[in-house]
């Protein structure tokens, strides 16, 4: 109840900042708190104003060379202080609530992006261009984005929906659920995921039902660091994924981060579940 | 812990109590064999090896409630031997460092993704290695003289675990979200999905530390009633200190490698059975390993029935807390009520 208030309170927030009053000026200096926002800005053309990015921010190459503000839950107001930034992009499912607040208070500009489904991504792309002055840009840039998405959608859905999960995490267990952008990304693609009726959009998810809801395809998403554990998948042999070859390995940030190469995700979904 | 509850200990006594804590314990297993997440029939397990009922039972269900079984038994019986160890009914298997140690090279293994060269050994191994450091320090500083001193060493246990703290909240600092999250779940205390090799190695090995406590046990009275007492009826308190400190220390090491920091089996359960069969360990014992075993899998059974609408599967170690904590309490203040009778 408390987080609903306070997520209330950010969401207000923001509306005033993205609000008429507040004349969208040109912004020379950004700091990202999120990679996806940080790919987002790129796909703008306004990468080369982003003066500091959060240490997961690698997308594209050129973001490596900005500045690191440290980490997304804790960055370094100091140093985003000293990069004098016009606007700060702030991810409330990576930031803490309290973050806001404090970036406020010396004065910054504070964008909060809340993506929870598909929807929430084309959105965050506009909120994201009209706070930089790139609204054409990002009017463009959806557009385009939901016409490849469309296209995907449209070869895979006369095919009957393949049974389909989508492992965020192998050991213990843990899947993509319902009530997130991922979700939404499965169904594009032509899948019908067997963890979709689950509360959570991430839960750590039963070994048991898994099996018993026998997917036909399983796309694990990699994280950077090292390769991910399968073992825990491969050791059921009844699993038709299993059995047919259908466990597949993909770059997990193509999946997980509601930038605009989730599109290349969908359509690497969409290859998977119908060949 | 008095000397007419350890005379009452009869060889025939101790059998009948083991046999039915055993009885227990079987009981348990089987229940959380039938009992679980999709309805399966053991019919069909059985027939067919190749059928989806079989691959459930043998390969989801049956791994995890062994694990629970063996993390379970490990837990209660170093209970057991850290409060006797440490004469006091309050210590639990994680007073000595054991668990900080685990944890943070556990958290530390999430940062390769739990993908190191050692596969799905990676955590294990390192929380295991972390425990053994932990182990090492807390006896380089828990000694006096070269003896090992019980309230030396639970102060240096005490820190190392504060200690263990701050690298944990360190390192998250350096961890994926995702990663984060996974690594969480684990500190929580979680019999995740399991394989069959990873079981057999904790109960080999779990085996050999539980029969070495096992023999220790009427050392273990001994101990309990005093340093001086342990002497007068000859044991060599120096040497059984260091058997107990160590066997219940690489016994809880393991639990922890594989299960996370699972809390309250090694405090609540020993408790328990105290009030049911009395002090004297060679009752105490052999009922707390099968009574800790019954309880972890009974709980984690619960637990993956309790969230089921949710859709999800939460770490065990927030129900054994749930659980655990209020019956404590309970426990607690009756035996405070007793004394005061």
């Amino acid at each position: 109840m408390k987080r609903l208030a306070c997520a209330l309170l950010l969401m207000m927030a923001a509306a005033c900042h993205r609000g008429p009053q507040a004349k969208p000026r040109e912004a020379r200096r950004i700091v990202s708190l999120a990679p996806s926002t940080t790919e987002i800005l790129f796909a703008l053309g306004v990468g080369d104003r982003v003066v500091g990015v959060d240490q997961y921010s690698d997308w594209p190459p050129a973001a490596a060379k900005i500045p690191r503000v440290g980490n997304d839950l804790t960055p370094s107001v100091e140093r985003i202080l000293a990069l004098k930034p016009d606007v700060i992009f702030i991810a409330t499912s990576a930031n803490s609530r309290e973050l806001p607040d404090e970036l406020e208070r010396i004065g910054a500009r504070v964008v909060i992006s809340q993506v929870e489904t598909l929807d929430d991504v084309w959105r965050d792309i506009t909120v994201t261009g009209d706070a930089v002055g790139r609204h054409d840009a990002a009017t463009a840039l959806v557009a385009g984005l939901r016409a490849r998405v469309a296209a995907t959608h449209a070869r895979v859905a006369s095919l009957p929906p393949v049974k389909a999960l989508v492992v965020v995490w192998a050991d213990p267990l843990t899947v993509v659920g319902g009530h997130s952008f991922v979700d939404d990304e499965i169904r594009a693609a032509g899948g019908d995921n067997i963890a979709g009726d689950s509360a959570q959009p991430y839960p750590q998810y039963s070994v048991e039902r898994m099996l018993a809801r026998a997917p036909e395809v399983i796309v694990v998403g990699s994280h950077k660091a090292g390769g991910p554990v399968l073992t825990p998948l491969t050791a059921h042999a009844s699993l038709p994924a299993v059995k047919n070859g259908r466990l597949h390995t993909v770059d997990g940030d193509l999946l997980f981060r509601p930038g605009p190469r989730l599109v290349d995700g969908i359509e690497l979904l969409a290859r998977l579940f119908h060949p | 812990m008095s000397i007419s509850k350890a005379a009452r200990a009869t060889p025939a006594r101790v059998t009948a109590v083991t046999l039915a804590a055993f009885g227990l314990a079987v009981g348990a297993i089987l229940a959380s064999l039938v009992l679980g997440v999709e309805r399966v029939s053991l019919a069909r397990a059985l027939a067919d090896r190749g059928s989806l009922d079989a691959d459930i039972l043998f390969s989801a269900r049956a791994p995890r409630v062994l694990l629970g079984a063996l993390v379970g038994a490990a837990l209660s019986a170093a209970g057991v031997a850290f409060q006797a160890l440490l004469r006091n009914p309050l210590a639990d298997p994680y007073v000595l460092g054991v668990s900080g140690g685990a944890a943070a090279a556990g958290t530390a293994a999430a940062l390769l993704g739990g993908a190191g060269l050692l596969g799905i050994w990676t955590r294990p191994a390192f929380a295991f290695g972390g425990a053994l450091g932990a182990v090492a320090l807390v006896y380089a500083f828990g000694r006096v003289r070269g003896a090992l001193v019980p309230h030396v060493a639970l102060l240096a246990g005490v820190v190392v675990n504060a200690l263990a703290g701050a690298i944990i909240l360190a390192l998250r600092l350096f961890l994926a979200p995702f990663a984060l999250a996974d690594a969480l779940a684990w500190l929580t205390g979680a019999l995740g999905s399991v394989d069959v090799m990873r079981v057999g190695a904790l109960a080999v090995y779990a085996l050999v530390a539980l029969v070495v406590l096992a023999t220790r046990a009427v050392d273990m009275n001994a101990l309990s009633l005093g340093e001086e007492a342990a002497r007068t009826v000859g044991v060599d308190v120096e040497r059984t200190r260091r058997i107990i400190f160590f066997a219940a220390s690489l016994l809880t090491a393991a639990a922890v490698a594989f299960a996370g920091p699972i809390g309250f089996v090694g405090i609540v359960v020993p408790h328990a059975v105290r009030r049911l069969v009395g002090a004297d360990h060679r009752l105490l014992l052999p009922a707390s390993i099968c009574g800790g075993a019954a309880f972890l899998v009974l709980t984690d059974t619960a637990s993956r029935l309790a969230f089921l609408a949710l859709g999800t599967e939460p770490a065990v170690g927030i129900l054994t807390a749930l659980i655990g904590a209020p019956l404590f309490l309970v426990i607690l203040r009756r035996r405070v009520g007793e004394r005061a009778l």
